[in-house]
């Protein structure tokens, strides 16, 4: 199921949805104008970044080198990937990295910036919706085990990557039900063989 | 894990045709919005936070279910009343049912809502008011931290003072002895008037008389 973007319009009452004006609420109790129903905010005001950025002509003999987007401004930066010249306008810093706007959307792109990803895949479900399904179709266990196994260790592995700190019980709970489907159709291979061995005496 | 965890999970979130979980990391809330095959985050950075509500409230949509669940297991109480059997099932589920809907009915619910620039996030915490609370009070002082964070970073520097003309007035003031220097210097202010030469020594030469360049020092009118 694809997950769709919601429209965001501001803080609003928790209760109704309204919007509430942020300059005129109190850190406190407060009440909704539209539904009159209590709740507890703190409003804050969130400062406005600003860049200052130098421009070619302040930056003097030594640091005059334009940046390659913006030739009125001084370049501070080399992009680590394609090394172009940045002002602090250009430079992206994610990761570690120094990069110019252009690398940045490719790399976010390919999802080589870890902290730039805002999609992945949900391991975890998977492994237990395969966990479940295989459980339903037991005689399939021998294909659909070794898969559950499969994602459970993905979804281990996704947790030690983005350092969650839940989830260990979907994970163990999948990887027993793979090793159960696998057990499950292992006997029923063997329940089969020994059938058939049976019949073949009888002949 | 080998260390301590980035994402630390704080709460659950309704919605339809998915689940939401929220994290905190160091820097943000992450809202992962998960469905089976994708999870996708949305964060909230704690120095764009504008608002912050904790509020209460009964009901919603998991009581109403509870509710039709109760009716159900009523019913199936009533179909099975002539088997004992069944009864006793259906009346252990029902009563069971029964105490879960009137708890949810009684407990109200709590719930965090953080308003940022740009998203939201929001937690509910069911019969855990307590935790709310301190949800609430963390978010509030971390984002407190970060918001002035940001602003100590973006204030000016403090200006230095302005460079005093020499002599400087510390040096005006110390001890004689400190500044006392093996040659006299030359005095600041030019002399009024020029001394008239002295009759035993001879007079310094105005100008080259062979056309070179002036020496280091010499005045050319």
């Amino acid at each position: 199921m694809a997950v769709t973007a919601r429209a965001y319009g501001g803080p609003a009452c928790p209760h109704c949805g309204a919007p509430l004006l942020v300059e005129l609420i109190a850190a406190g109790e407060q009440r909704c104008v539209a539904c009159t129903r209590a709740f507890e905010a703190t409003p804050f005001s969130p400062p406005d970044v600003l860049v200052v950025v130098q421009g070619i002509a302040e930056a003097g003999p030594a640091g005059a080198v334009p940046c390659a987007q913006h030739s009125g401004n001084a370049a501070v930066a080399n992009c680590s990937r394609c090394g172009v010249f940045m002002c602090d306008l250009c430079r992206v810093q994610i990761d570690g990295r120094e990069l110019c706007p252009a690398c940045f959307d490719r790399l976010a792109a390919e999802g080589a910036l870890p902290s730039a990803r805002s999609r992945v895949r949900n391991y975890r479900g998977l492994a237990l919706l395969a966990g479940l399904g295989g459980c339903w179709m037991y005689f399939l266990g021998l294909l659909t085990g070794p898969l559950t196994i499969y994602l459970a260790i993905q979804a281990q592995r996704q947790r030690r990557r983005l350092q969650e700190s839940d989830g260990l019980l979907t994970v163990i709970a999948a990887f027993l039900l793979g090793v159960m489907q696998i057990c499950g159709g292992l006997w029923l291979v063997l329940m089969l063989l020994g059938v058939a061995s049976a019949s073949l005496k009888i002949k | 894990m080998n260390g301590p965890a980035r994402r630390v999970f704080l709460a659950r979130d309704a919605a339809w045709m998915e689940r939401v979980r929220v994290y905190r990391t160091d820097e943000a809330l992450e809202v992962a919005h998960i469905s089976y095959v994708e999870v996708s985050l949305t964060r909230v950075f704690f120095d764009e936070v504008r608002l912050l509500t904790l509020h209460r409230y009964h009901g919603g949509r998991i009581l109403w279910l509870l509710m039709a669940l109760t009716a159900l297991c009523g019913l199936g109480l009533l179909a099975g009343n002539s088997v004992p059997e069944i009864y006793n099932f259906f009346l252990v589920v029902t009563l069971a049912v029964a105490a879960w809907t009137l708890v949810t009915a009684l407990l109200p619910r709590s719930i965090v809502t953080v308003y940022g620039k740009r998203a939201r996030a929001r937690m509910r915490f069911p019969y855990r008011a307590g935790k709310a609370r301190r949800v609430y009070d963390d978010l509030c002082r971390r984002v407190g931290e970060a918001q002035a964070r940001v602003r100590a970073a973006a204030a000016p520097a403090v200006p230095s003072p302005p460079e005093e003309p020499w002599p400087f007035p510390a040096a005006a003031a110390a001890p004689p002895e400190a500044l006392s220097s093996p040659e006299p210097t030359a005095p600041l202010e030019p002399p009024s008037s020029p001394e008239p030469p002295s009759p035993l020594e001879p007079p310094a030469p105005s100008a080259p008389a062979n056309g070179t360049a002036p020496g280091p020092g010499t005045l050319l009118s």
